[in-house]
Formats: C-alpha cells, sequence, structure tokens
C-alpha cells in the first residue's frame, strides 16, 4: 500500500502546468537565434574535427553488428548499403544464401553473414541492412545493422587470439582495442559455383 | 264587620296624617310666602340700592376727575391720566344704567321707571356738559382777561418796558448833568410803575381779588403821573430816544384800552367759562341726577323694608301653624294610642295567664274569651285550639315514649356493632389505598422513563433526519466527484491518443533519422572511395552522420519521455478508474448509510410511537389508579364517616333512651 498522499499543492501544479505551457509554446515557435546558434556550434564541430583528424594511416570502415558482434568493413568494399525489405527464399538454395530481394529495379542476393561467420540464422523475412559489395555485384551481405563510419588505423587491429570461433577467425583481419572484428569481405565465399545467382 | 287592630291603627294614623297635611299646606303657604319675600329682595329690591350707589359713586368719580382736569390739566401726564378716570368713571356710570334698566322691568311703581328717565336724560346731558369744559378747559381762551393779557397785553407791556429800558440805558450813556437826572427818574418812575402795574394786573386776573385792582389802579396812575414829566424833558432826548418815547406813549395807549377790557372781563360771572359751565350747568345736572337716584334709592329701601315685613308675617305664620299641628297631632295620637292599647293590653294579660298555666303544667283550665273579632280575638282562639291540641298531644307521647325506650335500647346494641365492623372495613381500604399509591408512583416513574426514552427517540430520530440528509449530500457530492473524475478519464485518454500521434511522429522522424544515417553512411562509403575528391563530400557525409545522429538521439530522447508521459497517462487512468471504482463504492456504502439511517429512523419513529402510546396507557393508568385511589379514599372517607356515623348513631341512641326517658318523665309532669 503506497504511503498516504499529502494534499496537493494545487497552486504550485497550476505553475508548473503554466510553465509547461510556456516552455512547449517556446519551442514550437521558430526561434532564429537558436538556428544560429546551432550553424556556430556546428562550425565549432567542424573545426573541431578537422583539428582532429586522424594522421596515422589507416582506413575509413563501416561498423556494423550482428547479434551482439561488432563488426569493421573497409568502406572502400562497400558499395552501398539499402534497407532490407523483406527477402524471398530459394527453395534449395545453400543456407548462406537467405534469399533474393530488389530495389531500384535491381536483384540482389542476400547472404547471411551469420551462417558465413557460424552464428544463428536468420529468417528471410527479418529486416536490417544490406551492403551491397564492390567485389561482387549483385550480391549483399546482411548485417543487423550499420552503426557508424569510422576511422580506424591500421595499427589498431590486433591479432584476434584463440577465443573467436572458426568461423569467424577465418575471416577475422583483426580485432580493435575495443573489441571491433576486422572482417575482410573479400575473404568471404561469397562464390559457390553457380549456387549463387549473379 | 271585621275591626281589626290594624284597621284600627290606621285609623289613628290617618287622623294624625291628616292633621300633619294640613298644618303642612298652611306652613307651605306662609313658606311660599317667605321665598317669594325674599326672592324679591335678593333679586330686584337689594340690586337695584346697589346700582344706585355704583351710579352715585362713578358720578361723583366723573366730576371729581373733570375739576382735577381743570386744575392740573395742563400737565400732560395728569391730563391723560384724568381724562382716563373720567372716561373709566362713565364706563361705571352705563354698567349702572343698564343693570338699573334690567332691573325696572320688575318694578311695580311708574314714579321709578319716570326718575330712571329722568336720571337717563340727566347723564346724557351731563356727559356732554362735562366733555364740553374738558374741551375748553386748558385752552387759553378759557379765562378771557388771561386770555387777553397773554397775547395782547403782556406783549405790549413788555414792548413798553423795553422801550424805556432803551431810553433809560441811553440816558446813562450821557454825561451826568443835573438836568438829565431829572429826566432819568421820571423815566425810571414809568418803568417801574408799569412793571407794577402789570403785576398787579396778573394776580386780579389769577386770583380775582379787588385789593390788586387797587394797586394796578394806583401803579397806572404813577405811570400816567411820568408822562408829562418826561415829555418836558425830550429836548434833552436823543433823536432814538425821541423816537422811542413816541412809540411808548403810542402803545400805553394801546395798554391803557386793554387794562378795562382785562378788568371787566375779569369781573364778569364768566371769566372762567369751563367753571362756569362747571358750576351752571354741570353742577345742576348732577343735581338732578342725585336727587332722582335718591327717589330711587328710597323706592327700593320701602321695598325692602315691605318685604322684610312680608317675611316677618309669613314666618310668624308659619311659626303658630307649626306649633298648633303639632299639639293637635300629640292630643290626637295619645287617645288613639292610648284606646287602642288598652283593648290589646286587656286582652294580652287574659293570654298570658293561660299561657303561665300551662307552662306550670296544668292543661285542665278553661279556654280564653276576648271580645272583639281582631288579631287578638284570633290569638286567642288559636291559643285555645293549640291548649286542646297540646293536651292530647301529651297523651300520645306519654303512651309513645314507652314503645321509644325499647327500641332505643336495640339499636343501641346495633349501632355498636356496626361500628366495629365500619373500623375494620376504614383499616381494610387504608392498606388497599396506600398499595394503590406505590402502584400509583411505580406508574408514574414508568411514564416519566418512557417520556424521557421517547424524548430521546425524538432527538435520534431528528439526528437521523440530518443523517440522511448528510448522507444524500455526500452522495451528491461523490457523484459530482465520479463525473469530473470520469471527465479527467476521459482528457486522460485524449492526451493518451494525442501521445500516440506524437508517438507515430516521433516514429516518422526516426525513420527520417534511420535514413539518414544510412544515407550519410552511404555517402561516407562513397567519399572514400572517392579519396582526395570526395574529402569535402566525406565532409558533408560525416555531417549529415551527425546531424542524423542528434536526430535519433533527439527520437530517443522523446520516445523515452513520451514512455514515461504513456505510462504517466496509463497510470493516471488506472487511478482515475480506481477513483471512479472507489467513488462507486463511496456511494454504495453511502446507499447503505442512508437505508440503515433510514431504517433507524422508521425503528426509532416507532419506537417514539411506541413509548407514547406506553406513555398515554401509562397515564391512562395513572388516571385510573388515581380514580380507584379517589374512590378508595372516598370509600375510607366513607367509612370512617360511617364510622363516625354509627358512633354517633349510638350515642343518639343513647342520648335517645335518655330522652324517652325524660319525656317520659316531662310528660308525665302535665296532668289530664
Amino acid at each position: 500500500m503506497s504511503a498516504k498522499r499529502t494534499n496537493l499543492d494545487w497552486p504550485d501544479i497550476r505553475r508548473r502546468l503554466k510553465a509547461s505551457d510556456q516552455a512547449l509554446d517556446r519551442a514550437m515557435r521558430p526561434d532564429r537565434r537558436r538556428i544560429e546558434l546551432a550553424y556556430e556550434r556546428r562550425a565549432r564541430e567542424l573545426a573541431q574535427r578537422r583539428e582532429q583528424q586522424p594522421m596515422a594511416p589507416g582506413r575509413l570502415h563501416l561498423v556494423c553488428h550482428l547479434l551482439q558482434e561488432r563488426y569493421a568493413i573497409d568502406a572502400r568494399q562497400i558499395a552501398e548499403i539499402v534497407p532490407m525489405r523483406g527477402c524471398s527464399p530459394i527453395p534449395g538454395a545453400p543456407e548462406m544464401l537467405l534469399g533474393v530481394t530488389s530495389g531500384r529495379g535491381e536483384v540482389w542476393s542476400v547472404i547471411s553473414l551469420r551462417s558465413l561467420l557460424g552464428l544463428e540464422r536468420e529468417s528471410a523475412t527479418i529486416g536490417g541492412l544490406l551492403l551491397l559489395l564492390r567485389n561482387c555485384p549483385g550480391v549483399g551481405v546482411r548485417v543487423d545493422g550499420a552503426d557508424d563510419l569510422k576511422w580506424i588505423a591500421d595499427a589498431d587491429f590486433s591479432a584476434p587470439g584463440d577465443t573467436l570461433r572458426a568461423e569467424l577467425a577465418a575471416h577475422c583481419r583483426g580485432v580493435t582495442p575495443d573489441g571491433l572484428i576486422h572482417l575482410n569481405t573479400d575473404d568471404l565465399p561469397l562464390t559457390n559455383d553457380g549456387d549463387i545467382p549473379a | 264587620m271585621r275591626i281589626t287592630i290594624g284597621m284600627k291603627l290606621a285609623f289613628g294614623v290617618g287622623v294624625i296624617v291628616v292633621l300633619m297635611a294640613i298644618s303642612s299646606v298652611v306652613v307651605y303657604n306662609a313658606m311660599a310666602q317667605v321665598e317669594q319675600a325674599a326672592s324679591d329682595t335678593a333679586e330686584k329690591a337689594f340690586p337695584t340700592e346697589v346700582a344706585c350707589k355704583e351710579l352715585r359713586a362713578a358720578l361723583n368719580n366723573s366730576l371729581s376727575a373733570l375739576q382735577g382736569y381743570m386744575s392740573v390739566g395742563a400737565d400732560p401726564d395728569e391730563a391723560a391720566t384724568l381724562k382716563g378716570e373720567r372716561a373709566k368713571a362713565w364706563t361705571q356710570i352705563d354698567d349702572a344704567l343698564g343693570q338699573l334698566a334690567a332691573l325696572s322691568k320688575e318694578w311695580t311703581r311708574a314714579e321709578d321707571r319716570q326718575d330712571l328717565m329722568t336720571i337717563r336724560q340727566a347723564a346724557s346731558a351731563f356727559r356732554a356738559t362735562q366733555n364740553r369744559i374738558e374741551q375748553i378747559a386748558q385752552r387759553s381762551d378759557n379765562n378771557r382777561g388771561y386770555h387777553i393779557m397773554l397775547t395782547d397785553a403782556a406783549p405790549k407791556s413788555q414792548r413798553m418796558l423795553d422801550l424805556v429800558t432803551a431810553i433809560i440805558n441811553e440816558e446813562v450813556r450821557q454825561t451826568d448833568r443835573e438836568s438829565q437826572s431829572r429826566l432819568l427818574a421820571a423815566l425810571l418812575d414809568a418803568r417801574a410803575s408799569l412793571n407794577s402795574g402789570m403785576s398787579s394786573m396778573r394776580a386780579f386776573l389769577l386770583s380775582g381779588d379787588e385789593s390788586f385792582t387797587e394797586r394796578f389802579d394806583e401803579s397806572w396812575r404813577q405811570n400816567g403821573e411820568a408822562l408829562p414829566l418826561v415829555a418836558e424833558q425830550m429836548p434833552l432826548m436823543t433823536v432814538e430816544q425821541k423816537r422811542n418815547w413816541d412809540i411808548f406813549v403810542q402803545v400805553r395807549k394801546d395798554l391803557d384800552a386793554l387794562t378795562a377790557d382785562m378788568l371787566q372781563a375779569r369781573r364778569a360771572d364768566d371769566w372762567n367759562r369751563a367753571a362756569h359751565l362747571l358750576r351752571t350747568e354741570a353742577m345742576p345736572q348732577r343735581q338732578t341726577i342725585r336727587d332722582a337716584v335718591e327717589r330711587l334709592n328710597t323706592s327700593a329701601e320701602q321695598w325692602v323694608a315691605q318685604d322684610r315685613a312680608s317675611l316677618a308675617e309669613a314666618a310668624k305664620v308659619a311659626n303658630v301653624t307649626l306649633v298648633v299641628s303639632m299639639l293637635l297631632v300629640l292630643l290626637v295620637g295619645s287617645g288613639v294610642a292610648f284606646m287602642m292599647g288598652r283593648s290589646i293590653v286587656i286582652s294580652a294579660q287574659r293570654l298570658a295567664e293561660r299561657a303561665r298555666a300551662i307552662a306550670a303544667g296544668d292543661l285542665r283550665g278553661e279556654e280564653v274569651r276576648v271580645q272583639g273579632n281582631d288579631e287578638i280575638a284570633d290569638l286567642a282562639g288559636t291559643f285555645n285550639t293549640m291548649t286542646a291540641n297540646l293536651k292530647e298531644l301529651s297523651g300520645q307521647i306519654h303512651s309513645v315514649t314507652k314503645n321509644i325506650n325499647s327500641s332505643a335500647s336495640e339499636i343501641v346494641a346495633s349501632t355498636q356493632q356496626q361500628a366495629a365492623s365500619t373500623k375494620e372495613q376504614a383499616a381494610s381500604l387504608s392498606q388497599i389505598s396506600t398499595t394503590m399509591e406505590e402502584i400509583s408512583q411505580s406508574g408514574e416513574q414508568v411514564s416519566e422513563n418512557a417520556k424521557r426514552v421517547a424524548v430521546a427517540a425524538e432527538e435520534a430520530s431528528t439526528s437521523s433526519v440530518a443523517g440522511v440528509k448528510a448522507v444524500k449530500d455526500t452522495n451528491a457530492t461523490m457523484e459530482a466527484i465520479r463525473e469530473q473524475v470520469e471527465e479527467v478519464a476521459e482528457n486522460i485518454v485524449a492526451l493518451s491518443e494525442k501521445t500516440q500521434a506524437v508517438g507515430e511522429i516521433i516514429a516518422t522522424v526516426g525513420d527520417i533519422a534511420e535514413q539518414s544515417n544510412l544515407l550519410a553512411l552511404n555517402a561516407g562509403i562513397e567519399a572514400a572511395s572517392a579519396d582526395v575528391r570526395g574529402g569535402r563530400f566525406g565532409v558533408v557525409a560525416a555531417e549529415m552522420k551527425n546531424l542524423a545522429d542528434q536526430a535519433k538521439r533527439c527520437t530517443v530522447q522523446v520516445r523515452s519521455i513520451l514512455g514515461e508521459i504513456q505510462k504517466g497517462i496509463n497510470t493516471s487512468v488506472m487511478l482515475t478508474e480506481e477513483a471512479v471504482k472507489r467513488v462507486e463504492m463511496g456511494k454504495h456504502q453511502a446507499d447503505v448509510t442512508e437505508r440503515t439511517i433510514d431504517q433507524m429512523s422508521q425503528a426509532t419513529q416507532e419506537s417514539v410511537q411506541t413509548f407514547q402510546q406506553i406513555i398515554g396507557a401509562t397515564n391512562q393508568q395513572q388516571i385510573g389508579l388515581s380514580q380507584v385511589n379517589q374512590g378508595m379514599q372516598d370509600i375510607r372517607q366513607a367509612a370512617e364517616q360511617t364510622a363516625i356515623g354509627t358512633s354517633q348513631l349510638e350515642k343518639a341512641a343513647a342520648s335517645l333512651d335518655a330522652l324517652s326517658q325524660q319525656l317520659q318523665t316531662a310528660v308525665g309532669r302535665y296532668r289530664l
């Protein structure tokens, strides 16, 4: 049983409601000064970002994730990231092939990266993102989500160790200190002698 | 014919009454004459005398005022006072004449009425004469001689005096020569004689004393002798002196004529016109009035004297009549009383002798015989009958007394028994009465308790009515709360729906943020593939990514807030629903309370009615007990009275027995 409530301070409630209304009203009104402050903030951030340009050699990587694992893929290997809106399974197709999907008049084969990396295979109806690879036109690998583009220096990658599972270790180039797994899509067995439609 | 004592008495009284009536008539007539005489005196004679006296006094007052005015009327204040007094006196004269005129209607003598007429006529003339006198009394021409002195002679003499004084003064200023001393002496003589003569003339005019005329003549002669002496010395005078002297001489001639007129005027009878009028007309008129008034007064006095004589005569007659009638009444009354008394006394004495014998116990005597057929004879016959009946009764009493003795003894025994049983009955009734009292007190207590309970029940009923009203008010309030709470719930649900709309918008924004993020990633990827040329594009991509991240963060925050809002709404709705349920429960409980209170109120009302019935029954019981108690009291009193009566009966029976013994003894005394 809750503690006995004391009598409400209705004047205080009314004051709070009035303050909320006023705050909402201010927020709803277009404020030129707010926009100018945003531009100034943008300019400062841009300036900071330029100052923070990493000089160490490295590359821009796409950080994506499958279930709880986070992967870094060289951005140059990716042609495009498209949202996956359904996938039509192909009967008799290999396990790593989820199915095919279409977009902008094109048909892409959808590879289950989970299957390739030894994770539990997802359903064909699941959403997520499709990474269209440059080296494999018409083929895309499905990931659960793409988090960010991150510049990672080459020196940041370290040897993966023995804890990775065999499927993953086979395709992992390195691991960053924060747990990103460097994944090289060129190493992925994305063709299977005709089983995967081009 | 039966002549009763009353008739005899009536005859005697009638004779006395007749005699008294005759004497009363005579006395009445005499008194009537006395009254008439007294009336005449009081209403006619005396008023006439009084009016005459008042008239005389008023006439004198008017004359006195007039004479006073003639003497001192020159002073305005005195004149006004005296005129007022004269007017007042004439008012009194008019009043007196009016009274006499009213009284003259009752006068019997024609001479009196004639005198009154004379008085009125004379008074009218007297009034007119007084008015004329008053008009002329203080005028300067009232005293003709003095008037000539004042108006003519005095100015001329003064002129002469001034002239001679001027001449003398001029002469004095001349050089002192012996020849001019003679002129001066003559002039001085002329002036001195002129002054002396005028003084004497004034004195004569005022007093009328002839000695003053002699002095005047002497002075005037001296003055005349001085004229030639002065004329001889005229060559010594100056022109001015001569002129003055000529005027002096001329004025003297005029004055000389005036002196003769003044002397003549003073010597005439009417030298003072007002006084002359007063003397020749007013005084005779007054006398005429006085004479007439005197005659009238004398007539009134004679009238009074006659009335007094009539009064005395009438009184004398009344006295004589009264004395004679009283003597007659006394004689006749005494004779009648003696005769009647004698007849009554003899009969009464016989009856008394017989009564004494009967009182002594002797019933054997003969009847009393009385002559006549009046009340005494009736009394004797009745007495004889009574004696015979008494004799018979004594015999009967004697025989009955014996029977009474034996019956009395039996009654005594019975009453003794009855007294004993009555006492027992009274004791029992007393116990019953005490018990009834106790029952009555108990009933009173029950009634009091029932009343107190009824009062408390009434109060409870009143409280329950108030409670029902309070419950109804509470119900109404709770219903209003329920409605408001439901309204609040509806508002909250509306807010929830709006929140839902906001959520959809946030979802759209999130989609846009995702797409923007994806777009930024693609842009970044393209920028990475473009190498150096894609640097600026990479910046743009980075900004897009940044903006998309901001949008995502904001979306996350808004989602979080919306989630909290939705939780709050849900909680509010739940609380509102709970509040409504509680209101419903409260209302239900209030309804239950109302029904319970109604039931209690009904029960209380029934209790009140029951208690009132109890009170009514108790009261009736009390009344009944009171009536029973009263009845028991009455029965006890009756039993006590019966006991008392029985005791008295016993005593009476005993005394009856004793009385019968005494009666027997007493009856035995009479000899039949």
